[in-house]
């Protein structure tokens, strides 16, 4: 497969001492779903503008479908942009909105006229032609904001926190139809959001920033289920820490003794350094009863603190008899006991599930 | 769809409607009393004397009248006062071109480039205002005159060799009026333009627009509301200006306003001067009415 946008070492800084981006390594396939997830200030916008080519990097290279992009300015670039509070021409209707850019190329009028047309359609604003922005809704503007930009079948779509603006239930109907008309399709998509549950459930591949770095990158089963640093198993989802010390290797295992007295053991993945570090338990991983499965590696005692019911699932915070506690996530299936605040249980889970970060 | 759409239109009419119910609603009606006072005392009323005057007839001696006569507005129907009405127009729309032409790139410098220096700037464009209008214009004097200072420069470099002959010319009357309408060119212009989001010009460079496409097709007509007011700011009271074609148009150069001035003060012909102050401003309503229509039919105006 080939890559649609490359950044070799790209850094950006803005005067002297505020750094927005170090040296980012980043390889965008052809006709992916790319997630840029991160929270406020990581420098996700400022990737999307470096490759829309709003900011010029301090450093690195920047290739769009191959070509370098260097001194080339935003309206030479093969990319169209869906900014995040739309940007929409409040001067123009709906119809001029979307056939901007193909009358800036020239694109003859009859052929303008059809593929606005097929925007139209695609975001299902059919008959909104001459309307104003400022009558649409929200959820209008945005699909406006997205037609805009697709009509002129670039080779890369980036899109800023396109949703960001909308609530809770439009977000998620905007969400599978975003998916679906990526799929229509087939354009890169390059989709910077701070919400992880909307990368998770969008796209291909996340790359998770912080603090001007990348900290991990992979597939959203890959991200959520082996995070490689603290910060990735933090910012996703929620996360049991233990803080301790590797005790060595055990054939392909990792012996670990946490602070609290807890022997864990989990598959040895890279380079292990001894001495401190930290491991991460998900806590749906995690299981719970009265007794331990017999032959369970990882597991503890300890007393139930309190449970919070959310519906299909119930969250019980754990205090283990080393003092550490533990949030264990179980589905609320019938037939199961359900543990009272302090009742004695058992936690046990995989070695697979358990995960030592790198830093 | 339906029912998002339902919300997110509600009528703007409803919204903007005033009707005299409205405003005698207890709250808020009540904030227009002062402007009503102010504008009914000293603008409404005095009007009112205008427009009866007009219609005045006057005695053997020059005074006004009991009675009713339309010979003050038969008088005007005179090539020599029709010439002045055109001249005034149309130095008023020379001055207001001259303005738009001098004061948007400043306007524009000063809204998108200026960064930290935008108060800067708005200070240095009031800065004339310090001194006193008539000392300015006095000033156009000393360097327009045949032996004044542009005249010495020029002469110097020999660029001329006899004495420029521009004071007491139409053209100095413009240049003065636009010297001294300016900043109220440049203070709408400023306003609009500062509004323009930079997002919206990112995206149209997004879309293919280069820096001048970007300009005429997103900047430029986001800006139309600065143009209409400031023109409209510098058109309006320029067309009825006396005191600048007074000092730098001497004799030739009479405008409305002077002719205005000359019946009240010189001629006491009050009635003559009221109908023509009344014709003024049916004119410059005419060319307002006509402006805004013709801003608004422009397609990519729906700002306005």
């Amino acid at each position: 497969m080939s890559d649609d946008v490359t950044l070799a070492g790209v850094s950006k800084r803005f005067g002297a001492d505020v750094v927005a981006l170090e040296s980012l390594d980043l390889s965008i396939r052809k006709g992916e779903f790319f997630s840029l997830l991160g929270p406020s200030g990581c420098g996700k916008t400022t990737t999307l503008r470096i490759i829309a080519g709003f900011e010029t990097p301090t450093a690195g290279e920047v290739y769009v479908g191959g070509e370098n992009m260097a001194d080339r300015p935003p309206n030479k670039r093969p990319v169209n942009t869906v900014f995040q509070s739309y940007a929409l021409f409040q001067h123009m209707n709906v119809y001029d909105n979307i056939a901007f850019g193909l009358q800036q190329r020239k694109v003859p009028k009859a052929e303008i006229k059809q593929r606005v047309e097929a925007a139209l359609r695609l975001v299902r604003l059919e008959g909104y032609g001459r309307r104003r922005p400022r009558e649409l809704s929200g959820g209008q503007q945005q699909r406006v904001a997205l037609a805009r930009a697709v009509v002129n079948r670039p080779t890369v779509l980036l899109l800023d926190e396109p949703l960001g603006a909308l609530d809770l239930k439009l977000r998620k109907e905007m969400q599978l139809e975003l998916k679906s008309i990526q799929h229509e399709l087939g354009t890169t998509f390059v989709y910077v959001t701070h919400d992880q549950e909307e990368a998770l459930t969008m796209s291909d591949r996340i790359a998770v920033m912080n603090r001007a770095r990348l900290e991990q990158i992979g597939e959203p089963s890959e991200i959520y289920e082996r995070p490689r640093t603290r910060f990735v198993a933090d910012f996703i989802g929620i996360t049991n820490f233990f803080s301790g010390q590797v005790q060595g290797l055990d054939g392909d295992r990792v012996r670990f003794l946490s602070d609290g007295g807890l022997n864990l053991c989990m598959p040895r993945s890279g380079s292990v350094k001894s001495g401190p570090s930290t491991v991460a338990v998900r806590p749906e991983k995690i299981k719970i009863a009265e007794q331990a499965h017999i032959g369970a590696v990882n597991r503890c005692e300890g007393v139930v603190e309190d449970v919070v019911y959310l519906g299909s699932t119930s969250h019980h915070r754990v205090r283990t008899s080393g003092g550490e506690t533990i949030i264990v996530l179980r589905q609320n299936d019938s037939g199961t006991a359900v543990f009272a605040p302090g009742s004695r249980v058992s936690l046990w889970w995989e070695p697979e599930s358990t995960h030592l970060l790198e830093d | 769809m339906a029912r998002i759409e339902a919300q997110a239109r509600p009528s703007p009419s409803a919204a903007r409607r005033f009707t005299p119910r409205r405003l005698l609603r207890p709250r808020g009606g009540w904030l227009l009393v002062p402007n009503a006072l102010w504008a009914s005392l000293f603008f409404l009323i005095p009007l009112c004397i205008i427009v009866i005057y007009s219609f005045l007839p006057i005695d053997e001696n020059g005074n006004a009248t009991t009675g009713f006569t339309l010979d003050n507005y038969v008088q005007l129907n005179d090539p020599l006062y029709i010439h002045i009405f055109w001249r005034s127009i149309a130095m008023s729309l020379g001055s207001t071109v001259l303005c738009l032409l001098l004061g948007y790139p400043l306007a524009y410098f000063m809204a998108m480039q200026a960064g930290r220096y935008k108060n800067l700037c708005l200070l240095l464009v009031i800065v004339p205002f310090w001194t006193s209008f008539l000392i300015r214009t006095y000033g156009w004097i000393i360097l327009l005159s045949p032996n004044g200072l542009l005249t010495g420069v020029l002469k110097s470099v020999h660029a001329i060799t006899q004495p420029l002959d521009i004071l007491y010319t139409p053209f100095s009357v413009m240049l003065g009026m636009t010297y001294s309408y300016l900043p109220l060119m440049i203070f709408p212009l400023y306003v609009s333009l500062e509004k323009v989001d930079r997002r919206v010009l990112e995206a149209a460079r997004d879309l293919y627009a280069d820096g001048w496409s970007a300009f005429r097709r997103v900047t430029l007509p986001l800006s139309l509301p600065g143009i209409v007011a400031g023109s409209l700011l510098v058109g309006i009271p320029s067309t009825g200006e006396f005191l600048i074609p007074d000092l730098l148009g001497g004799a030739r150069t009479e405008m409305i306003g002077n002719a205005i001035s000359d019946q009240f003060t010189q001629a006491f012909d009050w009635p003559f001067g009221s109908a023509m102050s009344l014709i003024m401003m049916v004119i410059l309503l005419g060319a307002i009415v006509l402006y805004l229509r013709m801003v608004r039919r422009n397609p990519e105006a729906g700002v306005l």
